[in-house]
């Protein structure tokens, strides 16, 4: 039962995750059309940010977490101004290959500026400890995971729902074009995208970073990758979709890493993504995604 | 009567062996391209392989065999339009299922001790050897092809990566039959310029074949607009696996000819660095034409090895009492560079939309038309369909 429990707190915390970058992917997605390759090294400037603050000035946590999410928020909107401005209202093809460069021209800055190396960050003790929740021992990491998750969903959906910016957000991604007719503002909706979905990757790169206890340049890759395929998995452009895809994601990852047999656990990652492909030959168009025009 | 009116010159001919060829026929269009961009190669190679050294020669062969790669990723990615990250991954299972069969049984009871004994013994030349290779090849293009093909033109780049990184990681874990991230060695090393070269123009004979198709030409009118191909009865995500398969065997080629170039290889071999490189040399070149995936090819294999060399001299000089420690990535990031001027400034890529020969007979029938009435006649159906944007 603990080993249940246990497991079930680790998938939501890693599924918690990958949701948060998912949802990030999928808000600049369905605004814009980008499928923002780049958005993993908008995580890893977050983890560096922290590296920063805790070696320079020994910031206490609240601090560093700050530190995080202002510097991705500032990193997507200096990218989207300066990297996705030019190529903007192009095919998707055109959009997602800028990205790529973007995201390959970073990765190779930071290893030529920072270090080839991973960073460690010392974070305080009283973060790795063990608690008891209804008698049952859980990670603090996990348990602040979980909670930093339900906090950005919340505020993400009150925010989407209740406010003028909100609302003219929805409307530009269901119809961009009509949306603008209708006299939104496409710099002020695409800069506030980009700027959600850098907090969003702020908050991961914290709870990343905070689990790992290191950022090296390419830290970002693997989990918006993952991300990615959350996405896809959820309905591509369906910001619950990203969501749902984000957690199942986490959880099937999970529960590979507990219940494969030990020879078997180096395919972990192509069993849990050969599941994802599974799942898309079910429902191509994703768990919670529309079906594509018919004609 | 319409033969008085028509310029005989105006219509494109090929005069060959004293037979004269329509140039609107899809074959005769086909054989032209690829003569045409045949050439330069056989020319390149021929003066690499008698005045330039070894090292050099061994750069061609490798530009060559990511020529052929690039080839057989454009007629996937360059006919649909969509971008894939998988290709490699087909690389990769091409060049150990090759290797499995041809490295000698020596060499494999000692580097791959838990072999199934069937494999340890079988010891096959690399044409057989290339054959069956390419058969699994095919079964693997098949699995991922089927759910690829149903997804939409957005997510297919996204699942591409999926597949990927499976490849990756079932060879890695397989490290019974694949030595896992360690180093798969001992292929015999039959491949050279010469057998290359012949390869290499094979590939752009059939894809310039497939471009031409019918097949090929309802491919492409679903690059420039999907629903209204797909009301015009074209069965899109049939022909999308069609053109994923025969885009995967050659890709596999690549992957053969690439082990048995290098002879000893991992797993990372076939990741992000060469599937990157792969990507900037079909968009770089422009990917809707063979014509762009062979000359991007050129122009990016050029440059990276312009920025190994500048990288090699860079290690460890100094700069003003500076002592550079070694730049890290620059081949990278010249691709990076190269792809952001290219997505920029010219979308369609430095050869832009139209094949060499395409290029050639336009620039023919202005002149002939400028000389007579002074009205350019219509191109010829084969470009009005496939190149309306």
């Amino acid at each position: 039962m603990d080993l249940v429990v246990q497991q079930l707190v680790n998938a939501i915390s890693l599924g918690g995750v990958y949701a948060l970058l998912a949802l990030g992917l999928a808000i600049v997605f369905s605004i814009m059309g980008l499928v923002n390759f780049a958005h993993g090294e908008i995580m890893t400037l977050g983890g560096y940010a922290m590296w920063f603050v805790t070696i320079q000035f020994g910031a206490p946590l609240p601090l560093v977490f700050l530190a995080a999410i202002a510097t991705a928020m500032a990193a997507a909107l200096l990218m989207e101004r300066i990297a996705f401005r030019p190529v903007r209202g192009a095919s998707v093809a055109t959009m997602l290959l800028t990205s790529f460069a973007v995201s390959v021209i970073l990765q190779v800055t930071f290893q030529n500026v920072i270090s080839p190396r991973p960073r460690g960050i010392q974070l305080p003790p009283e973060m790795s400890q063990v608690i008891q929740v209804l008698g049952v021992g859980v990670g603090l990491i996990q348990l602040l995971a979980i909670l930093m998750v339900l906090v950005s969903l919340g505020l993400l959906t009150i925010f989407l729902r209740r406010t003028t910016l909100g609302i003219s957000m929805r409307a530009a991604a269901q119809d961009f074009a009509v949306a603008r007719l209708m006299g939104i503002r496409a710099d002020a909706v695409i800069a506030t995208a980009f700027a959600i979905s850098g907090l969003l990757a702020g908050v991961a790169a914290f709870l990343w970073v905070a689990q790992r206890g290191s950022v090296d340049p390419a830290m970002g890759l693997t989990p918006v990758i993952k991300a990615f395929i959350a996405s896809v998995m959820g309905g591509l452009g369906s910001l619950p979709g990203a969501v749902v895809g984000g957690f199942v994601l986490g959880f099937i990852e999970v529960t590979l890493q507990a219940w494969l047999p030990q020879e078997a656990l180096p395919f972990k990652d192509a069993v849990s993504l050969t599941i994802v492909i599974l799942i898309l030959l079910w429902r191509p168009q994703g768990l919670l995604g529309r079906a594509t025009d018919r004609v | 009567m319409d033969g008085q009116l028509r310029d005989p010159a105006a219509e494109p001919r090929l005069i060959l062996l004293g037979r004269s060829f329509s140039l609107d026929r899809p074959v005769v269009r086909a054989l032209a391209g690829t003569t045409a961009l045949g050439v330069p190669l056989v020319a390149l190679s021929a003066v690499v392989a008698l005045l330039l050294g070894p090292a050099e020669q061994q750069v061609t062969q490798t530009f060559l065999i990511s020529l052929i790669a690039v080839v057989g990723f454009q007629v996937y990615s360059g006919n649909s339009g969509i971008i894939t990250f998988g290709h490699v991954g087909f690389m990769g299972i091409a060049a150990y299922a090759a290797g499995l069969l041809t490295v000698p049984s020596v060499i494999k009871a000692q580097a791959l001790p838990n072999l199934a004994p069937f494999l340890q013994a079988i010891e096959l030349p690399l044409l057989p050897a290339s054959l069956v290779a390419l058969v699994v090849v095919t079964a693997a293009a098949l699995l991922f092809g089927v759910p690829l093909s149903r997804l939409s033109a957005a997510a297919t780049p996204i699942a591409t990566l999926a597949m990927m990184i499976i490849t990756y990681g079932v060879l890695v874990g397989a490290a019974d039959i694949t030595r896992g991230s360690q180093t798969f060695y001992g292929l015999p090393a039959d491949v050279d310029l010469l057998a290359v070269l012949v390869v290499a123009i094979g590939a752009i004979l059939v894809a310039r074949l497939f471009r031409e198709s019918v097949p090929g030409l309802r491919v492409r009118a679903s690059r420039e607009d999907e629903l209204a191909a797909r009301s015009t009865g074209v069965d899109v995500a049939n022909l999308r696996l069609g053109a994923w398969l025969l885009s995967a065997v050659i890709v596999g080629v690549a992957g053969i000819l690439l082990g048995h170039t290098l002879t000893a290889f991992s797993p990372k071999q076939f990741y992000f660095t060469l599937q990157f490189a792969l990507v900037a040399m079909l968009v770089v070149g422009g990917p809707t034409t063979v014509t762009g995936a062979v000359g991007g090819s050129f122009a990016v294999s050029l440059l990276m090895e312009v920025a190994r060399r500048v990288e090699g001299a860079l290690h460890g000089a100094s700069l003003g009492g500076l002592e550079i420690a070694g730049i890290f990535g620059l081949q990278e990031v010249t691709l990076g560079v190269l792809i952001l001027l290219v997505m920029y400034r010219r979308r369609d890529g430095l050869f832009g939309r139209a094949e060499l020969d395409e290029v050639v007979l336009r620039w023919r029938r202005r002149r002939v038309a400028g000389g007579i009435g002074g009205t350019a006649p219509p191109d010829d159906p084969g470009i009005a369909a496939g190149e309306a944007t």
